[in-house]
């Protein structure tokens, strides 16, 4: 601060006690590395024209040729719309219903009712979606289901072929999605909820609070933290799609196509019968780059707003 | 103080990170001079053999000295053990050694992955000198540049497995070179509806089995059998969210050694045709179209059948179900009403006829890697030769896995599973027919001995040739995304026009639409002009 000899010493003691710790570091950082950061080198294979005799590096290039197949079909506006559209509602509602759990959650007095609570939310997200899709399957099919046999029929309704209407899906989809990952996304913030101080709640209750008020002006600002980094890093994967979800449990089905193909679901089908791998890394360095650029964008207008919470 | 011990540590470390790194290397080099070594002596080996012209109590002797070829073994979750493979592997030696000079090693593939392992045993330089590819074709390990080209051993090496395959060669061609070989099996099968016998029986109705049967003779008989059995009975099985029955069964179709994402030629219209179309703007398909449409309609196909999942013979069990389109070749009826537990009646559809595609299932390459590709090439010849290597790599050994029951003097077996053993259970099956010639292994209980010779009598009957049999579309930097972004269309409609899910009063125009945008009139340009080219060099 004020002399140029006094910094260096400073340095110099900090670097000794720093030491330790980076080792201690090491492994886990070279880990890292080794998992993280050195596959990153495939990402030339989207840019190449792989030949294995030639090996990776000396394959030629051949640019943005890998790319085109993503945007080639008439698809390509639906398979994007699909993708960020789903992604979307599933972040906002996601977070929506798990905050909402885990608010109620928290309230429950008995703990071990609370407990086998948490266990049945949490369950559907244990399961494969392979299951799931037959599940799925077991309510919606048009002559076997439950939905068309046990409901629509005693109300003396018509039934619903429903894996013939395109209609029902983003809703359909969008609830089996709710079912299964609410349970977890409701864990996290039922942790943070628990870290948050009970002396909060006493001096509100002290200044007459309601329930409400106390989940107003205590919970939710507490929470604001948690809240942001879930959403910043789930909109890194805003291109990316869950491939059981949108391939197992509309089954493949190609009249369905329209409202449940994703970048993911095209890209199978696209390259199911070729080992391409140029063209399928491709889509992934594509949907990772977008992913980045919003992981990028968001944070800097979560930073606008409030400096506080950004990430970085 | 501290802070030297600390930098001595890691000195030390760094030290002992450089020295494990260098072993390691060490290690490589070391082995890579043995194997170089060996590789060596292995030629040295085949070239004493060649000049002492197969003096047999020489090679039987010089088992040092032979070449080890290793070649894939699918498993279909049932591996072996280590002990269990070596048997096999010394009986087949006991043939190989005198007969070529060299020594076989099994190397197991699980066949959900044998494409990526394939790839992966190569790219890395394992040994591996004969390489299968299931239904996939050549083409990708072709511009991968993974496999060898076979045609300068062919007319040295390649006699028996030429002779025995005659025109199903075809199917390993690419880029006019020879890639693949596949295996020995029926040269075509013939196509149509497999219909429960019972039924049949109790509507009264008579099939012709002389007769190729239209689609609207068909709807016809399951007017009668529907209205007969009512509500919850369906009469095709089989539909699933991948189907393309068109394609698959009905429509005599060569898809030119790829899909018919990259058009294909409508075989019904002339054995001659050599002009490429988009299959599904043709009058046929519309037809075909509109006959599953009323189908479904009608309530012969059940409304989810293009979001199934379960295997047609899984449906048929279950009893609700009259049968599905297959294969009406001699021994498909039997087979399928054997797993289903009811018996089952061709009725025939569509005729036998060669085509390169036909051929592409099964096909045997050589890695670039391999140290002696001519080897190689001369063991893959001699499994289509007249001996038991390929019932060997099949089933195991006699008295082990199988016992013969019955044996005639054109050498076909009739075999059982020894007393207590199972498929499951045998200490080796291969359940892939993947080895040789098919109609040279044994037919299991309760085939009759005759089986292979009908079969052999029914190859040579088949006269129907596609006019393009050998030619494979090669697919060029220039079409490649074309030729996927129509791939992905064409997974997209045909399931559900199989299924007769959609009318195909708007959807057929949809599915054309959808096909033209992704640029399916290049592809095919660029189809036909190699198609030309081949033609004219021919």
């Amino acid at each position: 601060m004020n002399s140029a000899g006094r910094p260096k010493q400073k340095k110099k003691i900090r670097w000794r006690q720093v030491i330790p710790i980076y080792i201690l570091a090491l492994p886990g950082v070279v880990y890292m590395l080794c998992n993280n950061y050195l596959p990153m080198f495939g990402i030339i294979i989207a840019f190449k024209k792989l030949n294995f005799s030639k090996g990776i590096i000396a394959s030629e290039w051949n640019g943005l040729q890998n790319f085109q197949f993503l945007f080639q079909s008439s698809t390509a506006f639906t398979i994007i719309r699909n993708t960020v559209l789903y992604n979307l509602v599933f972040i906002i509602l996601g977070n929506i219903l798990a905050i909402l759990c885990a608010i109620l959650l928290n309230e429950v007095v008995h703990r071990i009712s609370a407990r086998i609570y948490q266990s049945f939310i949490l369950l559907p997200f244990l399961m494969s979606w392979v299951v799931i899709g037959y599940l799925g399957f077991a309510f919606l099919s048009a002559d076997n289901g439950m939905i068309n046999n046990s409901i629509l029929e005693p109300l003396g309704k018509a039934s619903v072929n429903w894996y013939n209407e395109p209609k029902y899906w983003p809703f359909i989809l969008t609830m089996v999605q709710m079912w299964k990952t609410t349970g977890y996304m409701m864990i996290i913030y039922y942790s943070s909820i628990l870290g948050i101080s009970k002396d909060l709640y006493e001096a509100a209750v002290v200044d007459g609070a309601s329930k409400l008020q106390q989940i107003t002006s205590v919970t939710l600002p507490l929470l604001k933290p948690t809240i942001i980094v879930l959403v910043v890093l789930s909109m890194g994967r805003i291109f990316t799609s869950d491939f059981g979800l949108f391939y197992q449990v509309p089954k493949n089905t190609g009249t369905l196509y329209s409202v449940t193909q994703t970048i993911d679901v095209y890209v199978y089908n696209a390259l199911m019968k070729r080992s391409d791998f140029g063209m399928s890394s491709a889509a992934s360095v594509f949907q990772s780059l977008v992913g980045f650029v919003t992981v990028l964008v968001t944070n800097a207008i979560v930073r606008r707003k409030s400096r506080e919470n950004a990430i970085f | 103080m501290s802070q030297k011990k600390v930098n001595r540590k890691l000195i030390l470390a760094g030290g002992m990170a450089a020295v494990m790194v260098m072993s390691l290397s060490a290690c490589n080099s070391t082995s890579d001079t043995s194997d170089s070594s060996t590789a060596l002596s292995e030629t040295a080996g085949t070239e004493t053999v060649e000049t002492s012209s197969q003096a047999e109590s020489e090679a039987s002797t010089g088992n040092e000295d032979s070449y080890n070829v290793v070649i894939e073994w699918i498993s279909i979750g049932n591996t072996p053990s280590e002990e269990n493979l070596q048997l096999v592997e010394e009986a087949i030696n006991e043939i190989t050694v005198p007969e070529i000079n060299c020594t076989v090693t099994l190397y197991p593939v699980e066949i959900s992955s044998l494409k990526n392992d394939t790839a992966l045993a190569i790219s890395t330089g394992e040994k591996l000198d004969l390489v299968v590819s299931v239904g996939t074709g050549v083409g990708d390990l072709v511009t991968q540049g993974l496999i060898e080209n076979l045609d300068p051993y062919l007319a040295d090496y390649g006699r028996d497995l030429s002779s025995c395959l005659g025109d199903a060669l075809a199917g390993g061609y690419y880029d006019n070179s020879l890639y693949g070989v596949p295996n020995a099996y029926i040269q075509s099968e013939k196509y149509g509806f497999l219909a429960r016998t019972d039924l049949l029986d109790k509507y009264g109705i008579v099939i012709d089995s002389e007769k190729l049967y239209t689609m609207d003779e068909l709807g016809e008989i399951f007017k009668t059998v529907k209205e007969g059995e009512g509500e919850g009975f369906y009469c095709v099985a089989g539909l699933t969210s991948t189907s393309d029955l068109f394609t698959e069964y009905l429509g005599t179709v060569d898809k030119l050694g790829a899909t018919t994402a990259s058009g294909g030629l409508l075989l019904a219209d002339s054995w001659d045709n050599t002009t490429i179309a988009n299959i599904y703007s043709s009058d046929q398909y519309k037809a075909f179209a509109n006959s599953t449409y009323n189908w479904a309609q009608a309530g012969y196909i059940p409304s989810d059948a293009a979001s199934n999942t379960d295997d047609g013979s899984v449906q048929l069990q279950a009893g609700n179900y009259f049968g599905r389109f297959f294969y009406t070749t001699e021994g498909a009826a039997s087979g399928m009403g054997e797993q289903i537990g009811y018996e089952l009646t061709n009725i025939e559809m569509s005729p036998p006829y060669k085509t390169t595609d036909r051929y592409q299932n099964i096909l045997w390459s050589v890695p670039v890697t391999s140290e002696d590709p001519q080897k190689a090439f001369e063991f893959l010849n001699l499994l289509y030769a007249d001996n038991d290597i390929d019932t060997l790599l099949m089933y195991g050994l006699e008295g082990v896995t199988y016992n013969v029951v019955e044996e005639n003097s054109n050498g076909d077996k009739v075999v059982d599973f020894v007393e207590g053993v199972t498929a499951d259970t045998a200490p080796y099956f291969c359940y892939a027919g993947v080895y040789g010639d098919r109609l040279s292994w044994p037919v299991w209980v309760p085939n009759s001995i005759s089986f292979n010779e009908s079969l052999r009598e029914f190859n040579n009957s088949v006269t129907n040739i596609s006019p393009a049999l050998g030619y494979c579309f090669e697919l060029t930097d220039q079409v490649s995304s074309k030729y996927s972004a129509a791939f992905s269309v064409v997974q997209q409609y045909t399931p559900i026009i199989s299924a007769g899910s959609v009318d195909p009063e708007t959807s057929l125009a949809e599915f054309e639409k959808a096909l033209e945008d992704a640029g399916i009139q290049d592809v095919i340009a660029e189809n036909q002009k190699q198609l030309d080219e081949w033609l004219a060099e021919k």
